[in-house]
Order: structure tokens, then C-alpha cells, then sequence
């Protein structure tokens, strides 16, 4: 199943990247998380003295959490809006249909096309990230270097982007192969950014008592839902009804 | 010959709207069969539904001794198609031979075969010099080319084409008919083509089926099909003088033909049993003193075949 997934992938990444509105996703990402950087890591240093160390660490992890784990979500769920509905609209989805492809395969397919992208952007983020924080902690105050990330939130920010990504693409898969326009799909994916933001500020409230085994217990349930939404998707998958609906 | 293509009772219904009704057809391997049919006729559905495509309401339908519904993915396997719309389906974001080459792996068309493969087909249907264009710079029939060329990329045994030369310029348009020709002679590959084109269906097709309202309502060969509904024959006669008027009233009085009337001046005329009245109405006119420069029969064409049938339902 993977072989033929990823041979779809590799070229429709490819095409996916020769748009010029695409390649300015990440370009956003990567300038909001360093203008964020950039702005606390100095602007919070005033008050260590006053809120504690500790406090002042909790804010960074807070900060740069949204930035390096809720922003990545928004190119894998752009691009899988398009995946489908994106397909019809040009036409070029029936002999895609007609190729010897399974439902597994092709959605598989669709999966990793939104999914690679976004894992690379997730991560040249929080490099990003880190350089930038602990860039300007060298020399403003090297007593706080490696404050952030903790080992914690590292693992947190490289462990949550991909799930929360793959959770919004098998949505947005889901999605884009129900409605008619690639309109209404951007609309929708609009708002299953949302999600992935309502689960980082969630955790803003908990980031206090988050611990391991809390890190991992969401990780998993976050990994099950995944891989339950991508087989609903399976199921839901429909060669007639994609092709008849108008 | 073998069956290749089988549709058993097959009906597709889209809510209340019959597309298909209790169709059955069988095509033989390396045949090139013609499917003709007006507008909404229901052409378009069968090809979909025996691609796999779209899901039978009822009846069964099997591809190369597959069904369609217990195993589509051998079916795809086995078959390439050209699209209805075949022209706007490309990748404008590929080059042509990227278009081609995706498809080719998706077809698992081994590496070194496919390149070979790419350039064939490029160098036949005159694509060569745009093999690293966009298709989005191409004009409708450039993009109905490169149509034809993904649909044959992996040489499948059977081949669906829907309105194969729409779009093509004449010379290209017959290419593209000797191709098939070429590829159907000695069983190599079956082709199940919908046309418009009565005059291709006749010069390409071993047997055609007339489809009208989503019933199929006659199938066989081109010949067959005009014997069947030509049981007279219409002859017209040209005048070196005289009047074609004339003519026509001495046609009329021998009471030999069905009917008679006046084409461009000729006189058109339908006789049954021609061997004996023929003679018989040259007679009469020569004995009118009517000099006569030619007396040829009118064969009937797929065309004149559809009207009467099609326009017959």
C-alpha cells in the first residue's frame, strides 16, 4: 500500500509546491514564530527577577507552544482541503479514480502529500524556534539558557505537531471528499485550524501539572483518533459519489 | 473469440433518473466496438460504471473476467481509459512526460520500459517538441493527445475511449483511427470507444451498438446492421438530356418502384428485387428517348442506419 501512496505523494508534493500561495504558508509560520521569539524572550526578562525563574519558564513553553505546535497545523490542513474537491474542480480526478489505486492507496496518499510538508515546516519551526530564544538568551542572559525548551517540551513539540496534523488532514480528507467546491473546503479547514488551538491553549491552563505521563496518555489518544479517522475516512471513501455528486 | 467486456442486466440509476436500463452486451477480445448514441443516451454511465467508476444498480459487469464490484482493482489494472472531457484532465502543474510518467508508475509500468514507452507515444501522436511543456499551455487538441497517450501509457488489453477524436484536427483524427486499428488487429487490444462520429464508428468499429433512452436497442457489425434495416435499395439516375421531371413521371408509370423523387436534378428511385425491375425502368426511359449517363445504387451508411433506428425509438 505504501509504494503506490508515495509515489502519488512525491509528485503531488511537487505540484503542491509550485504554488506560490503555498510556499508563503510556511514563509508566515517561520516569521511568526521568530517574530514571537524575538519579542518575549527579551520582553519577560524584566520580570524573572519578580515571577521566578520557573514562572518565567512556564510563559516561554506557553508562547512558544502555540507558535511550534498549533501554527505547523495549517499547512497540512490547507492542503488537504484541496485534496479532493481540489481534484474535481480541475478534473482531474477520474483518472486518478480509474488508475489501479485502492481507497487505502489513494487516501493513504492524499494522507502523506499534507502530511510530509507539514512535518518538515513543523519542525524547521522549532529549530527556528530554539535558535532564535536561545540565540538571544546567550547574550542577554545566559543564565537562562536552555530554559526553553525542557526536555518535556521538546518532546511535547516533537510529538504533538505531526498528530495534531494528521487529525486535521483525515478531517479535511473527509471533508473536501463531501462538498463540491474547493471554496467551502478552505472554509471548513478555516475551522479545524481552530481545533489544534483549542487544544494549545487547553494546555496553556494545564502546562502547569503537564507531566510525562500526561504528555504521553494525550499522545496516544491523540494517535488512536488518527488512525480511527483514517479509517472512517476509508469508509466513507466513495468512487460513485464522488463522481455523481455535482 | 472470447468475451472480454460482459454486461449482464445492467441498470444505473442516479435518484429517480434511469441513466441505464437492463443492458446486455458482450465484446469480443480485440474487437473495436463502437458505442453510439445521442446526448444523455447513457453512453457516458456504461463506460463509467464498467471502469469502475460508478457502483451497477443492478446486473453485473466484468472486465477481462473480473467483476467490477467484487474486484475493481484488478479491472483498472487491466484497462485504460480516456475520459469523457479527456482534455481538461491533466496535471497543468507537470510537464507532459511527468503527466505521463506518474501515470505509468501508478500503472506499475517497470522504469526502463516506461521511458521507451513515453517516447513512442510522444513521437506518434506528434507530441515530441512539447514533451517538457505544461499542458496548461496546450491548445484542446494537443491536451486530447496527451489524453490518448496516458490511456495507452501501460498498454492495457482493454482500452475504454470516450469521444476519442473530439477535439482532433482531421489528419490527426485519422491517425489516431489507424492507431487503434493498428493495436486491435490480431487480438492484441480491445477497444470500447463512444463516438458521435457515425463515419468513424463505420470505418473503425467491427460491430457497433446503438444505445437510446439507456436501452441498448441494436448491436452488430456496420454491414449487418445496414442489411437489417435496407431490406429496399435506393438508386439515382442522371440525364445526359431531358427533363429530370419527365423522367420521373415515366419511373412513376412503369408502378415498379416504392417511390420516386427528384435529388439535385437525378431522379432518386427505391425498387425491391432490383435484378428484375432495374431493367425494366432503364427500358422504359431509353424508350422515352431519354439518354441516360449514369445509374448507381445509394448505400446506405451507419448514419442513414442510426437515424432509422435511433430515430425510430
Amino acid at each position: 500500500m505504501l509504494r503506490k501512496a508515495w509515489i502519488m505523494a512525491k509528485t503531488e508534493i511537487r505540484m503542491v509546491f509550485k504554488s506560490r500561495q503555498v510556499k508563503m504558508i510556511p514563509v508566515m509560520i517561520f516569521l511568526m514564530t521568530s517574530v514571537f521569539a524575538a519579542l518575549f524572550t527579551p520582553l519577560m526578562i524584566p520580570i524573572v527577577a519578580e515571577v521566578g525563574v520557573e514562572f518565567y519558564s512556564i510563559m516561554m513553553a506557553m508562547l512558544m507552544g502555540t507558535s511550534v505546535v498549533m501554527m505547523p497545523a495549517m499547512l497540512p490542513a490547507m492542503i488537504a482541503a484541496d485534496s479532493i474537491v481540489g481534484e474535481k474542480e480541475r478534473h482531474t480526478l477520474v483518472p486518478l479514480l480509474a488508475s489501479p489505486l485502492t481507497d487505502g492507496e489513494l487516501l493513504l496518499g492524499k494522507l502523506l502529500t499534507a502530511l510530509i510538508p507539514g512535518i518538515i515546516v513543523a519542525y524547521a519551526n522549532l529549530v527556528i524556534g530554539i535558535a532564535i530564544v536561545n540565540g538571544m538568551l546567550l547574550f542577554i542572559a545566559p543564565t537562562l539558557l536552555w530554559i526553553w525548551p525542557s526536555l518535556l517540551a521538546m518532546v511535547q513539540a516533537l510529538i504533538f505537531p505531526p498528530l495534531l496534523a494528521a487529525f486535521a488532514v483525515c478531517l479535511m480528507i473527509i471533508i473536501s471528499g463531501r462538498v463540491s467546491k474547493v471554496y467551502e473546503a478552505y472554509q471548513i479547514a478555516g475551522f479545524v485550524i481552530i481545533m489544534p488551538m483549542f487544544l494549545v491553549f487547553t494546555e496553556l491552563f494545564l502546562s502547569t501539572s503537564i507531566n510525562w505521563l500526561l504528555l504521553f496518555f494525550g499522545a496516544a489518544i491523540l494517535g488512536i483518533a488518527d488512525i480511527g479517522l483514517f479509517q472512517l475516512a476509508r469508509n466513507l471513501f466513495n468512487r460513485d459519489k464522488l463522481i455523481s455528486r455535482v | 473469440m472470447t468475451t472480454t467486456i460482459e454486461l449482464k442486466g445492467l441498470t444505473k440509476q442516479f435518484g429517480e433518473i434511469v441513466a441505464v436500463q437492463d443492458v446486455d452486451l458482450e465484446v469480443r477480445k480485440g474487437e473495436v466496438f463502437g458505442f453510439l448514441g445521442p446526448n444523455a443516451a447513457g453512453k457516458s454511465t456504461t463506460v463509467k460504471v464498467a471502469t469502475t467508476l460508478l457502483v451497477p444498480t443492478r446486473g453485473t459487469v466484468v472486465v477481462g473476467s473480473h467483476d467490477v464490484l467484487e474486484e475493481p482493482e484488478s479491472v483498472r489494472a487491466l484497462i485504460g481509459l480516456l475520459p469523457e472531457d479527456g482534455a481538461d484532465t491533466h496535471y497543468d502543474r507537470l510537464t507532459t512526460v511527468e503527466n505521463l510518467e506518474y501515470f505509468g508508475r501508478l500503472y506499475d509500468v517497470p522504469k526502463e520500459t516506461l521511458q521507451n514507452r513515453i517516447d513512442e507515444l510522444l513521437e506518434f501522436l506528434e507530441l515530441s517538441d512539447r514533451r517538457d511543456d505544461s499542458p496548461g499551455t496546450f491548445s484542446t487538441g494537443l491536451k486530447q493527445k496527451l489524453s490518448l497517450a496516458r490511456a495507452l501509457i501501460h498498454n492495457p488489453p482493454i482500452v475504454f475511449l470516450d469521444e476519442p477524436t473530439s477535439n482532433l484536427d482531421p489528419i490527426m483524427s485519422r491517425k489516431v483511427r489507424e492507431f487503434i486499428q493498428q493495436m486491435a488487429g490480431g487480438s492484441k487490444q480491445t477497444f470500447f470507444m463512444c463516438t458521435h462520429l457515425l463515419s468513424e464508428a463505420e470505418h473503425l468499429c467491427d460491430r457497433v451498438g446503438f444505445i437510446s433512452h439507456g436501452r441498448l436497442v441494436e448491436v452488430g457489425s456496420p454491414a449487418d446492421l445496414r442489411r437489417k434495416f435496407w431490406t429496399q435499395r435506393t438508386f439515382e439516375l442522371q440525364l445526359a438530356t431531358g427533363d429530370p421531371a419527365k423522367a420521373k413521371s415515366i419511373v412513376e408509370a412503369t408502378s415498379l418502384a416504392t417511390s420516386v423523387r427528384i435529388e439535385n436534378k437525378r431522379i432518386v428511385f427505391v425498387v425491391e428485387k432490383v435484378e428484375r425491375k432495374n431493367p425494366q425502368i432503364v427500358r422504359a426511359l431509353v424508350e422515352a428517348g431519354l439518354a441516360i449517363v449514369e445509374l448507381r445504387e445509394r448505400i446506405p451508411d451507419l448514419e442513414d442506419v442510426y437515424l432509422k433506428v435511433i430515430g425510430g425509438k
